[in-house]
């Protein structure tokens, strides 16, 4: 085992140990090598303390002012997806007000992605096809015939009523972040101190 | 609305009518006497009584300005382009604005005033065809405004607010901690619309982007401003709305002592308008918008026989 040591490859075999990297034939060595050499036992121990030490350090976030050139680029995207973590957001959120650079590259990344969501839909292929959906969904059909004919029936009757007039499906619409938009804007006109502001009451009977 | 209310209302414009026999000359530069709102310092409480269609419509509101901060009632803290939703954590923050400089107002020669005991110059606020569109008494100590009367378009006055109690001194220390300015949403900055850049006197001043993916598109008339904001998809509209139409086509309106809501779809999108605009601005103001279809045939002859 001492030509294990002499040709310098423990440690870098013992961290590949720890990590769980070694060959069948690499980890009988090491282990059989381990169990007779002080110093390599003590190696092992320095390095698995190390590892562990390492592991228990605090994450640091370091401030963007000592970092003059720093930039979000790639969280940049998930910033706008509502990905990141709450910290992380406000992270970006604060270095966004400051860096036009990044606020520049997050008003591009905003258009692309509202000229993507522009362009006309594609509706993907079935996948994972098997014969049980198909007989189902041809079942499906043959109903969906039946039941299209009463329903195009009823729709007709109804538009003669003049009773056409439904909405589509809707979702709600947040008035109190609305609001914030609003007076966050307002807020830096003139107007501002002079007209009485109040959203709150809005609510009030 | 009560008949407390509306008895409050009348009270209230009883005791400021002496306020109406302001002289009507066109020499003061209005912008002087916002900016010296803006920096004033103050505290106090104030009633807002405003009317729409015949109802009147109360708030008392707990207002504090401090520097550039204003601090409302409910929590909020505004600081020039940011609004915090309790005073600590970050909420809203506008990334990017331009300043629209409108020549639509002018102020009046001053005159003195008393309000709350306290020395006051009391000022018109002139449109441009010379009709007066508000009345403000400015605090002569602070600057701040004491009382404003907003007129509609046929001299009648709109909306009320005035001061109950007013202290020149802050009443609290409201402090942002700038440490821990947990941004949550930041207003980007956009170029591409398809709305007007100018709506009845309104100017398209900027248009922004949120997370939420609704564009909001800021008009003010220099004094007045609305926001407009458009959802590119069908979005439930607020409770206890009351419909109203303006050339056939149907709108819905929430209003409050201070603020109107409009809400109505149009093209597929539903556009929401929020702001402090009197009545005959709003009108005129929705006609130039992205309009709601006009009621069909079956819907009038339904509406008709119905209601």
């Amino acid at each position: 085992m001492a030509d294990l040591r002499d040709a310098c490859q423990v440690e870098e075999l013992l961290s590949a140990y720890l990590d769980g990297e070694l060959r069948p034939g690499e980890l009988q060595a090491v282990v059989e090598h381990v169990e007779t050499c002080l110093d390599c036992i003590a190696e092992f121990r320095n390095l698995k303390e190390a590892r562990t030490a390492v592991r228990l350090l605090p994450t640091l976030q370091v401030p963007d002012n000592l970092i003059p050139f720093a930039h979000y680029g790639e969280d940049l995207s998930a910033y706008l997806d509502g990905e990141l973590n709450t910290q992380e957001q406000r992270i970006i959120g604060s270095h966004v007000v400051t860096c036009e650079d990044c606020r520049r590259e997050l008003q591009d990344l905003d258009l692309a992605r509202t000229a993507v969501r522009a362009l006309p839909g594609v509706e993907l292929p079935e996948l994972n096809w098997n014969h049980e959906d198909h007989l189902a969904a041809r079942r499906r059909t043959r109903t969906r015939r039946v039941v299209a004919g009463g329903v195009s029936a009823a729709a007709v009757a109804a538009l003669v009523l003049g009773l056409a007039a439904g909405r589509d499906e809707s979702t709600p619409i947040d008035l109190d972040t609305i609001a914030d938009r609003h007076i966050a804007r307002a807020s830096l006109e003139a107007g501002f101190s002079v007209i009485p502001t109040g959203f709150s009451s809005r609510v009030e009977p | 609305m009560t008949r407390t209310v509306r008895g409050a209302f009348v009270v209230a414009v009883a005791g400021l009518a002496s306020i109406a026999s302001i002289p009507v000359a066109l020499a003061f530069d209005l912008e002087d006497y916002l900016e010296a709102a803006a920096e004033a310092d103050y505290a106090g409480s104030q009633v807002v009584i405003a009317r729409w269609d015949g109802e009147s419509l109360v708030a008392v509101i707990e207002v504090e300005h401090a520097g550039s901060l204003t601090m409302l009632q409910g929590g909020r803290v505004v600081d020039a382009g940011k609004v915090f939703a309790d005073g600590s954590a970050g909420s809203i923050v506008v990334s990017a604005w331009k300043r629209y400089a409108s020549d639509r107002y002018s102020a009046s020669d001053p005159v003195a005033a008393r309000r709350l005991g306290r020395d006051a110059e009391s000022v018109a606020i002139l449109e441009d065809d010379g009709a007066v569109r508000a009345k403000i008494v400015f605090d002569e100590e602070t600057g701040a405004a004491l009382t404003t009367e907003i007129y509609d378009g046929d001299g009648r006055l709109f909306r009320l607010s005035t001061m109950m109690q007013f202290d020149s001194t802050p009443w609290k220390a409201y402090a942002i901690d700038k440490s821990d300015e947990g941004i949550s949403d930041v207003l980007l900055s956009i170029d591409t619309t398809k709305l007007p850049d100018d709506a009845a006197g309104y100017r398209l001043a900027d248009m922004y982007s949120g997370p939420d993916d609704v564009v909001q598109a800021f008009y003010t008339d220099g004094l007045f401003s609305f926001s407009l904001f458009e959802l590119e998809r069908q979005a439930e509209q607020f409770e206890d709305a009351v419909g109203f139409e303006i050339d056939g086509r149907d709108y819905k309106r929430l209003a409050t002592a201070t603020d109107v809501w409009v809400s109505w779809q149009a093209g597929g999108s539903t556009y929401l308008l929020v702001g402090d605009l009197p009545p005959d601005h709003l009108e005129e103001v929705l006609v130039e918008l992205p309009q709601p279809s006009a009621l069909n045939i079956f819907r009038r002859f339904w509406r008709g026989i119905f209601g």
